[in-house]
């Protein structure tokens, strides 16, 4: 397989970067992570026969970067769970507190979701592979992909018209 | 829709998201959002789901830290390739002079791609009543940072151009899908190696709708003014342009010249890597355009 050129890399990047952020829960962790995961696989891309995706195969570097990461000593970071809310500077107070209040909603509502439906839709919603890729990440069909997605969709929008409101922090 | 066409629907939907059809698929299935209401609320409903997502579990402030981990990784990679071990020192060398049609096509490829989306967009938006999230979704396209893959993209504009160090200093203007260069005289470069400077000036309405962007790559550090008779043409208008970088700051006087009808301009400046930034306001036509300075610095890789 011919070395993924900068373009490719650039594509690629956000979505194992989100990965890996989302792992971590630290920005400067995430990068450095990600780098070494890119770093490894390009040093060993004429091993990647190109029976699966490249992304797949950069997404299982990534995930074994993480892990040998997490044997050694903690870096400090924020955990992902503390960040606040980030307030859509667009909106007035009221507007950023309903917003804020909808977002937790949704993050708890996530929570509560069968872990193959969140696994489904963590790997597309939120670290954006296609619905082929994520079948490859996780060892499934695509058509299983789909209608894993399409019921974590349709659960969510029921936990969020029932949730009552958090109260705040 | 029955439940098969609405899971396929949803594939190809959120495969469009990801950048991951071609352009005869893009095409197929925004022409079927344009015409389809169901598809169109599908459509919505997925980005919206997304975008609140994203921003339920993912710190929203992280774009940034993302761009700079990503320039970190290339300019890795660009040292790795050109260390004496791992390839030959000329191997990032490049012809001195640019032949324009290698990135200028790639660069209409890119304004094509961006065309279609802005139209299919627009196109989305007629009889929709999903008019409100839409303007958001052309909002993002169109106010965004600048992307990676863009960064890409100037950063091998930039070497084209640069070439090897000794040659004088170029800025190149990219707009409309081509570009023009030129060399600024009595000065040397340090080649495709330098730092430069990405300045983007768009002129957007008050929904967020870009009606001309014009980018500008300038060597880094050092002091720049370059004076621009013909950046780019609105509604009639010649846009000029002088840029005056130096240090950390950019500045830019912008004009919009007509011979019959006057000229409107502003003049402002920003920072680099400060998120884009408002300079300013001008009237054309009886509409208010907003003018945005987005500078940024681009390590041009190793030479």
């Amino acid at each position: 397989m011919a070395r993924p050129s900068d373009e490719q890399i650039a594509r690629w990047y956000p979505r194992l970067y989100r990965t890996a952020l989302r792992m971590t829960g630290s920005a400067e962790e995430a990068a450095d992570l990600t780098q070494e995961a890119f770093c490894r696989a390009l040093a060993g891309w004429d091993r990647f026969d190109g029976r699966a995706l490249p992304t797949t195969w950069l997404h299982r570097v990534l995930v074994n970067c993480v892990r040998n990461a997490r044997r050694g000593p903690r870096r400090s970071g924020e955990p992902l769970e503390e960040w606040s809310l980030a307030a859509d500077p667009s909106g007035r107070p009221p507007e950023q507190a309903e917003r804020a209040e909808a977002l937790r909603r949704l993050r708890r509502a996530m929570g509560g979701l069968p872990a193959t439906l969140r696994g489904a839709l963590v790997a597309t919603a939120l670290d954006g592979y296609t619905y082929r890729e994520a079948a490859e990440l996780l060892a499934v069909p695509v058509g299983t992909i789909a209608s894993r997605v399409h019921e974590a969709r349709k659960l969510l929008r029921a936990a969020m018209r029932e949730a009552p409101p958090e109260p705040g922090p | 829709m029955n439940d098969e066409a609405r899971l396929e629907l949803e594939e190809r939907i959120h495969a469009l998201l990801c950048g991951a059809l071609d352009e005869p698929q893009r095409r197929s299935l925004l022409l079927t959002v344009a015409r389809d209401e169901a598809a169109r609320r599908l459509l919505e409903e997925i980005c919206v789901f997304q975008r609140d997502a994203r921003a339920a579990l993912i710190c929203p402030a992280d774009e940034e830290a993302m761009q700079s981990g990503l320039r970190r990784l290339l300019a890795c990679l660009d040292a790795e390739d050109t260390a004496p071990a791992a390839a030959p020192p000329t191997r990032r060398r490049r012809r001195p002079r640019p032949v324009a049609g290698t990135w200028v096509w790639r660069l209409a490829a890119s304004a094509a791609l961006a065309a279609a989306l802005v139209l299919a967009v627009a196109a989305y938006h007629a009889g929709s009543r999903t008019r409100d999230d839409l303007r958001r979704l052309d909002r993002r396209i169109a106010m965004a940072q600048m992307t990676a893959s863009e960064l890409a993209t100037y950063r091998r504009v930039w070497r084209e151009v640069a070439g090897p160090a000794g040659r004088p200093k170029p800025w190149v203007l990219l707009h409309d899908g081509g570009g023009r260069f030129e060399y600024l005289p009595g000065t040397e470069a340090e080649g495709a190696a330098g730092r430069f400077v990405v300045l983007r000036c768009a002129l957007a309405t008050d929904d967020g709708e870009v009606l001309e962007r014009v980018n500008l790559l300038l060597p880094a550090g050092q002091v720049v003014r370059a004076s621009l008779d013909e950046a780019g043409r609105l509604a009639g208008r010649t846009i000029r342009c002088r840029v005056d970088a130096e240090g950390e700051r950019v500045g830019m006087d912008l004009e919009l010249a007509d011979g019959a009808a006057g000229t409107v301009g502003i003049r402002g400046g920003v920072r680099l890597g400060d998120r884009p930034t408002e300079i300013g306001r001008v009237k054309l036509n009886g509409r208010t355009l907003r003018v945005i300075l987005d500078a940024r610095a681009v390590s041009g890789g190793v030479s």
